[in-house]
């Protein structure tokens, strides 16, 4: 009767589940079954590694390179380099690069204080790839950190107080940096200048008629050294020496020897003398 | 024939120089024809102030005046404004004191002075001034300049010593005078050419912002068409002392309109007078050319040379000039002819001068002494010693009060007033050191 037919079809819808099953168990290919060909994988690019060579530090006036040149790429080579320059928050104007393909060069001018900057490569492969590497670098000012401490007392006595003992007085040798706290010419040629007036000062009261004539010829040269330095416009040269005078001058006591000294020169003549442009910048110290 | 072996015959007869002399004149000005250009500064200039105007004149002159053969040397003959520094400190602190400013005086003065600008002022005061004080201020400062002037009691002084030197020496002295230094000036230049009669033509000086009655007293100069000096009709230092006395009147209107870099007193040598964009820079060009070409060149009777040193006194008949050489050689009236140098000029009637020189090639190392002995007179006379070296430097004059005349008695031991150690320089320089 009829249970042959039952069982037989069951048997076929096992065999018929068992074969779908096996079929999706990743499938022999050792069947007659057709599939796509998938292409061969490709090895993947090196990416180029970007190498600075730097210096950690310079000081203002001054300048560095940076040296991109071992920079590699090892799956091919450096196609093209790529510098950039980011200052921060500063300003002024006075810290540049320049580039030259592997290598750049940082220049710094005057600053008023102390700046980092970032310096990037950023170096490109012949596959078209391209990796950054980045450096800090400190721009130190050094100026302002050479300066003597104010004094205490800096009135006290008509000569003052000269700590770094460099012949200008500390605090005119720290009034000529704050006036001019980016230009060293303008402050090396004031320096001489604050030390000619401070030698008029200790002579003015006391000093013989031979120390005052010595002094006399100083003031001759360092008057010449204003219009001979061109670190001042003409115009600006009086007026800058005279507010340097000015500043040397804070005293009654100060003002007192000054005056003595001229009132020595009266009625006296003072030729004029030639100067030599080493004599007219004293270098801070 | 004879064959006269000169030159051995001359070496074995020369006396052997227990010395190497040394060069001893490293200043410029070797050439014959020399003039010297002084400027005589104005009220309440530095030293270093006359210094300044002095390097400007040079600069403009010194190569574009000289014809050949002639040579300038400039210099300054300062004259300091006595006691106005104290009337100025004065004024200041009371227009400070009004406006509640606090600070230094002379700073303040200064700043006024030359016209530095509000902030510069701010920075210093910490207070923003109004144009009525800084008027005010400016009006204090020039009032007390022109008090200054107008009670100045120009004397005669030192620099007549000088000028006159220079004139016995065979330099023609050429004198540019600003302000005060134009009374200066007339008192000196007038006085040489007195003491120096046959001279007199080889000094001259011309006026800058005269407050003299007159240009030396020669008409022959005032009458020199628009020459002889320059005075601005807005002159505000020149002008209020017309009121007081008789001044040159102004010559030129020097208002340069809208460009004006004057200073504010319209006063100022550089900026009111000298300077390139004004029309009186072309007056003082055509008065100082016109000295150039017209001062005669005295006769050298004094030479110049190494060291020399030069005395002049006052009225009394006669002080005497002596030098002490490093071997040891007494130089005065009764041997005038030393190892290294001489007595060329020895005055017997009063006033001197009296000029003791080592030529520029014999000048040794070792020690030069100069004294004065009183050998004549009747009354305390002062002398004054005046010491040209040859590396350019001037030292005094140097003035003594002799009391009592000592005749030949004081030969041997006259007072000292220079003491000269020379020494080598490792070069055959001479390099001098004075006491």
């Amino acid at each position: 009767m009829k249970k042959h037919a039952v069982l037989s079809a069951r048997r076929s819808l096992i065999a018929l589940a068992l074969a779908s099953v096996l079929t999706a168990c990743g499938g022999s290919d050792d069947n007659d079954v057709t599939t796509t060909p998938q292409p061969e994988p490709q090895p993947s690019n090196e990416a180029p590694v970007a190498e600075i060579v730097a210096p950690a530090t310079l000081s203002e006036r001054d300048s560095a390179v940076f040296d991109g040149s071992s920079s590699s790429d090892t799956d091919g080579s450096i196609d093209s380099y790529d510098w950039s320059l980011d200052v921060g928050d500063y300003a002024g104007g006075a810290i540049t690069m320049t580039r030259d393909g592997a290598t750049a060069e940082l220049f710094a001018g005057e600053i008023a204080e102390s700046v980092t900057v970032t310096i990037t490569l950023s170096v490109t492969d012949d596959d078209g790839e391209t990796t950054e590497s980045s450096v800090t670098v400190t721009i130190d000012e050094i100026d302002a950190a050479r300066l003597p401490a104010m004094p205490a007392t800096p009135d006290n006595t008509v000569n003052g107080e000269d700590a770094d003992d460099d012949g200008v007085r500390d605090d005119i040798e720290i009034a000529i940096y704050e006036r001019f706290p980016l230009d060293t010419h303008k402050r090396e040629v004031s320096r001489r200048a604050a030390s000619v007036y401070q030698q008029m000062l200790e002579v003015g009261l006391n000093g013989s008629d031979i120390e005052v004539t010595d002094v006399a010829e100083d003031v001759v040269k360092m008057v010449r050294c204003y219009n001979l330095e061109n670190a001042f416009s003409a115009e600006d040269a009086r007026k800058e020496r005279k507010l340097l005078r000015a500043l040397m001058l804070n005293t009654e006591e100060r003002r007192a020897a000054a005056q003595a000294f001229d009132q020595k020169m009266s009625g006296r003549v003072q030729r004029s003398l030639p100067v030599t442009s080493n004599y007219c910048r004293l270098e801070q110290n | 024939m004879k064959r006269i072996i000169l030159p051995l015959a001359l070496s074995l007869a020369a006396p052997l120089n227990a010395y190497a002399s040394l060069n001893g004149c490293v200043a410029e000005e070797q050439t014959e024809k020399r003039t010297m250009f002084y400027y005589a500064n104005g009220v309440g200039n530095s030293f270093a102030d006359a210094v300044d105007s002095m390097t400007a004149l040079e600069s403009a002159y010194k190569y574009t005046l000289p014809a050949e053969e002639e040579t300038y040397t400039f210099g300054v003959a300062y004259n300091n404004t006595q006691g106005l520094q104290t009337d100025l400190m004065q004024v200041m602190v009371q227009k400070m004191t009004e406006y509640g400013i606090d600070g230094d005086p002379y700073l303040m003065y200064t700043l006024i002075l030359e016209d530095f600008d509000e902030s510069t002022i701010e920075h210093f005061f910490d207070v923003l001034l109004s144009d009525s004080e800084i008027q005010a201020m400016r009006d204090a400062i020039r009032e007390t300049m022109v008090d200054a002037m107008r009670d100045l009691v120009a004397d005669q002084n030192l620099q007549t010593n000088i000028y006159e030197s220079d004139l016995l020496s065979g330099r023609r002295v050429m004198v540019v005078a600003h302000s005060q230094g134009n009374l200066y000036s007339n008192s000196i230049v007038s006085a040489v050419k007195e003491r120096q009669p046959e001279r007199s033509n080889s000094i001259g000086y011309f006026g800058v912002a005269s407050p003299a009655g007159s240009v030396n007293n020669y008409s022959a100069y005032v009458t020199v068409q628009d020459t002889a000096y320059v005075t601005a009709e807005d002159d505000r230092v020149i002008n209020p002392l017309r009121d007081s006395f008789t001044v040159l009147p102004a010559n030129i209107d020097n208002d340069p309109g809208i460009f004006e870099g004057r200073d504010w007193m319209n006063h100022g040598f550089l900026q009111s007078y000298f300077d390139s964009e004004l029309d009186s820079r072309a007056r003082i060009d055509t008065g100082v050319g016109a000295m150039a070409a017209n001062l005669t060149y005295p006769a050298t009777t004094a030479g110049v040379g190494a060291l020399r040193a030069s005395l002049t006194w006052g009225e009394q008949r006669d002080v005497d000039l002596h030098a002490f050489e490093p071997d040891g050689t007494h130089v005065y009236y009764r041997n005038k002819q030393g190892s290294d140098g001489s007595l060329d000029v020895d005055d017997v009637t009063s006033f001197g001068p009296e000029n003791y020189v080592v030529p520029c090639e014999s000048i040794n190392p070792g020690e030069y002494t100069i004294g004065v002995n009183y050998y004549a007179g009747n009354a305390p006379e002062t002398a004054s010693v005046s010491l040209f070296l040859g590396n350019g430097q001037v030292y005094g004059p140097r003035e003594t009060l002799l009391e009592n005349s000592r005749g030949s008695s004081g030969n041997d031991s006259p007072e000292i007033m220079f003491t000269i150690t020379v020494a080598d320089d490792g070069n055959g320089n001479a390099v001098y050191t004075v006491e």
